[in-house]
């Protein structure tokens, strides 16, 4: 199997909530693939396993990466499907999320996703508008999010694989 | 669970996996075409495309070919996993084959038609051995 070409990396990166995920699929520094997944509030146990599931299997990723920050019944479900997978599970603190976007001010969740847009204009057009005061949180951002998530782990493990080389 | 900056990167970046066989629904992603509209100018329907993509259904070679020149790729980026899977089994057979032919000629008398194929067949061979990495 001489021929055989690896991609060294493959991740699915997850913006957790309770009844929806984002996520984005990362080969190398590539992105793949991107989008949200929403279930009723009752179907919890049944539908967002499902999805992650059929996620997996798509894409089959080497790891499994979440942005802290959910809560436990959301972060259960992931490493019970992952682990039925076979995939690792891990987590990014959210300020490293943040530091890895990070020039001169702390940045906003837009600013991660405007910035996020930049690197990969294929994300450009389901960019969101900056929310105005008493608006909710655009849907679409957990999906930058979980870009975001997944730029900073890959930032991160460079980093550490420079290190260990060295 | 664990948190990625206490982990050593570089213990997590010693396993690597194959390419995936097929990238169709990346680079219609990327070319921002819906389901539906890249069905529609593949003059198939979009549940068939989403079956291809996902990889349920083997893809037809007209879809195939199709969807590589919709996107503007070749058929090694589009089916990277597929390509590298034919590349590597038919180099197998192929130095099978030229080993067998080495003992033809070496048993007898060496024809015009031998040696000209076993030339042939370590060009193909290095030749693929160039195309894949």
């Amino acid at each position: 199997m001489k021929h055989l070409r690896l991609a060294d990396r493959r991740i699915l990166a997850l913006d957790l909530h309770p009844r929806s995920f984002g996520y984005a699929v990362f080969e190398n520094a590539d992105l793949l693939d991107w989008g949200l997944r929403k279930w009723p509030s009752r179907q919890f146990e049944n539908t967002a396993g499902r999805k992650l599931c059929r996620l997996l299997n798509l894409w089959q990723p080497m790891r499994v990466v979440v942005r802290e920050g959910a809560s436990r019944r959301e972060y259960a479900m992931v490493e019970a499907v992952a682990r039925d997978a076979n995939v690792p599970v891990l987590g990014v603190r959210r300020a490293a999320v943040q530091s890895a976007f990070r020039s001169s001010k702390r940045p906003s969740r837009f600013d991660v996703a405007r910035l996020v847009a930049e690197r990969y204009p294929e994300l450009g057009l389901r960019l969101p508008a900056v929310r105005k005061l008493g608006h909710a949180e655009p849907f679409q951002l957990r999906m930058f999010n979980a870009a975001a998530t997944g730029i900073a782990f890959l930032r991160i493990s460079d980093h550490a694989a420079d290190g260990g080389e060295k | 669970m664990k948190s990625a900056p206490r982990q050593s990167g570089a213990a997590l970046e010693t396993m690597a996996i194959f390419k995936l066989t097929s990238y169709l629904r990346v680079y219609r992603k990327k070319s921002g075409l819906t389901l539906r509209e890249a069905a529609y100018l593949l003059r198939i329907s979009h549940a068939d495309l989403s079956r291809y993509e996902t990889r349920v259904r083997e893809v037809p070679l007209p879809v195939a070919l199709g969807c590589c020149l919709l996107y503007g790729v070749t058929v090694p980026q589009a089916f990277a996993g597929m390509y590298d899977l034919c590349a590597s089994l038919l180099a197998h057979r192929l130095r099978l084959f030229r080993n067998r032919l080495v003992r033809r000629i070496s048993k007898g008398k060496p024809s015009g038609s031998l040696t000209r194929k076993l030339s042939w067949v370590t060009a193909r061979l290095a030749h693929l051995s160039l195309a894949t990495p």
